[in-house]
């Protein structure tokens, strides 16, 4: 199976080349071209893409107002958001609103591709201490959130891996901490996160983290 | 007994009242005019005539006779009155003047006879600081208008040919089945990476003029940004706190708070080289209060906020004209050596 790409940018000609790169790879294929964030609302809801290459700044609504909409239709799509910045905070702001993480705007062919690959099957694509800062902050959310805790839904083995996932090891180390294959590990990712009904690991980790499936020092990486 | 060197002889007086540049009036204690000057006559365009006898009440409004009556219980009452305090006449022909006025006891003996009141016209002088006031907040807005126009139109229209560029350079060195020789592939990267050094230069010249993370996250995103900033490149320790639901806050409103807030951090960093600095936004009841407070050297304050532009604290200056521009009001506190507060209240 695919993964299947949505493009969203107001720039034709910029989103054209981006089409070529894609469309370059057998294991991707796009599925649809927004032209404004209105466009990008409506194909994300109906076609409930894998990965989204979102812009920001788009007419009609905005590329941040647009992942916030879609992620409520399509929760298991993962929003890649298109910047020319990439100050923590900015960064933090748009994983808030529910990015799964970030391309600057000139990224190389390959840096685009590796990220569409990895979100996808649940690697992480962001840097450790931006997703530690976001867990704080979500973590200090957790306690006001008035969301029925759901415990109970993820098997044992699940559980495991999150925690692990939440102290920032990739596949492959989880794979040798619990003596497991790398595919068995992402079948479970997958499993954790269509349970979540999210679309990458960070959202996990911060849904994992507020409905008290984790807590804020099984985050704090071991040194 | 030493006796006084000079002494004003009445006459004197009566002189000095009849040609003061500034009106005169005596008033008895029921508020009718017993005395007027010739500036009097000018000022109200009433004859002395027909001054002598009429009560004040007659040139006040309703509003401004409130005032008068709260100057008299204070002399009477000997408690304390800012003078010159200002007041409005409603002259003859029906034009209301605004006037800096003077009001003492006239005492006789040991009673209080009669008010006396000197007043100067300031109208014009009012107008005239109103009309730079408003002409000030129309050059705020106008330059507003114009960095946002700038920053948007780099962003999106002059970056856009140059992402083009950087994004067919790379395509020429990594698209498959192309054979290039090594020289080649290193000139094509060089360009690729020059290409990259110019949309980055860009962008921090777009980022200058207006950040985008204000339009794109909005104003507490905005705040926590800048903190970030004074902590990682200047070794400044700040802290933002946001107490209460933080409303959606209208984009103008947004936009003036962020630059009062940049000023003042500005401030904090280079005048009062202050270690940390503290951001508070409070969401209150149809309001919203923001401090900025630093540990820094602080400053002497001019008597009212109307005087910062004239003791050359034109960006203090600057904060209060884009508070007033959203309908807000704007507080200092500082001492020398002890730090300095700024605090914006705006309705919402």
């Amino acid at each position: 199976m695919k993964i299947r790409v949505l493009l969203a940018d107001d720039h034709v000609v910029l989103r054209e080349g981006m089409r070529n790169l894609i469309e370059r790879e057998k294991d991707m294929e796009i599925v649809g071209e927004a032209g404004d964030g209105e466009e990008a609302i409506k194909l994300g809801t109906e076609l409930k893409p894998d990965v989204i290459l979102m812009d920001i700044v788009m007419p009609k609504v905005s590329g941040v107002e647009a992942t916030r909409l879609i992620k409520e239709a399509s929760p298991s799509s993962a929003i890649l958001v298109l910047t020319g910045y990439s100050d923590d905070r900015y960064i933090l702001g748009l994983l808030e609103v529910g990015a799964c993480g970030y391309l600057l705007k000139n990224a190389r062919g390959n840096e685009i591709i590796g990220a569409i690959r990895a979100v996808y099957s649940g690697e992480s694509v962001l840097d450790p201490v931006i997703v530690h800062r976001l867990l704080r902050r979500a973590s200090g959310l957790a306690r006001e959130s008035e969301e029925v805790e759901a415990k109970g839904l993820l098997s044992h083995r699940e559980l495991d891996i999150l925690r692990l996932v939440a102290q920032g090891m990739n596949n492959e180390d989880i794979a040798n901490e619990l003596f497991l294959s790398v595919r068995t590990v992402k079948a479970h990712l997958t499993n954790i996160f269509n349970k979540f009904g999210v679309g990458c690991r960070t959202e996990a980790i911060v849904k994992g983290l507020r409905e008290g499936y984790i807590i804020l020092e099984d985050v704090t990486p071991k040194s | 007994m030493i006796k006084p060197k000079f002494e004003l002889p009445e006459q004197s007086y009566k002189y000095l009242f009849e040609n003061a540049n500034d009106a005169m009036w005596v008033q008895d204690m029921k508020g009718n005019i017993v005395a007027a000057n010739k500036a009097c006559e000018k000022l109200t365009g009433y004859t002395r005539k027909e001054l002598i006898g009429t009560n004040v009440e007659k040139l006040l409004s309703k509003e401004f006779l409130d005032l008068a009556r709260e100057v008299r219980r204070r002399l009477l009452g000997g408690e304390s009155l800012n003078q010159p305090y200002e007041q409005q006449l409603i002259r003859k022909d029906g034009v209301a003047r605004i006037m800096k006025m003077v009001t003492s006891l006239l005492i006789i003996g040991e009673e209080v006879k009669n008010f006396q009141h000197i007043a100067r016209d300031v109208t014009e002088e009012k107008q005239l600081q109103e009309n730079i006031r408003l002409y000030s907040q129309l050059c705020i807005k106008a330059q507003e208008r114009e960095r946002g126009r700038i920053a948007l139109e780099l962003h999106d229209d002059v970056a856009q040919p140059l992402l083009l560029l950087s994004q067919r350079l790379d395509m020429i060195t990594t698209r498959p089945r192309t054979k290039l020789s090594q020289p080649f592939k290193e000139k094509v990267e060089e360009l690729h990476i020059l290409a990259n050094e110019a949309i980055g230069r860009l962008r921090r010249c777009a980022q200058d003029l207006r950040p985008r993370i204000l339009d794109d996250l909005g104003l507490t995103a905005a705040l926590e940004w800048m903190a970030d900033d004074l902590i990682k490149n200047q070794g400044i320790d700040a802290r933002v706190e946001v107490v209460g639901t933080g409303q959606n806050l209208p984009d103008e409103v947004q936009l003036m708070l962020f630059r009062i807030v940049q000023e003042a951090l500005g401030n904090a960093r280079r005048h009062a080289e202050a270690s940390s600095v503290w951001i508070t936004m409070e969401f209150g009841d149809g309001k919203v209060i923001l401090t900025v407070k630093d540990n820094g050297k602080g400053f002497e304050l001019p008597e009212r906020v109307g005087d910062l532009a004239s003791t050359g604290k034109l960006g203090l200056a600057g904060m209060q004209e884009r508070a007033q521009l959203i309908g807000g009001q704007l507080r200092l506190q500082s001492e020398q050596g002890k730090g300095t507060t700024v605090i914006v209240e705006t309705p919402i």
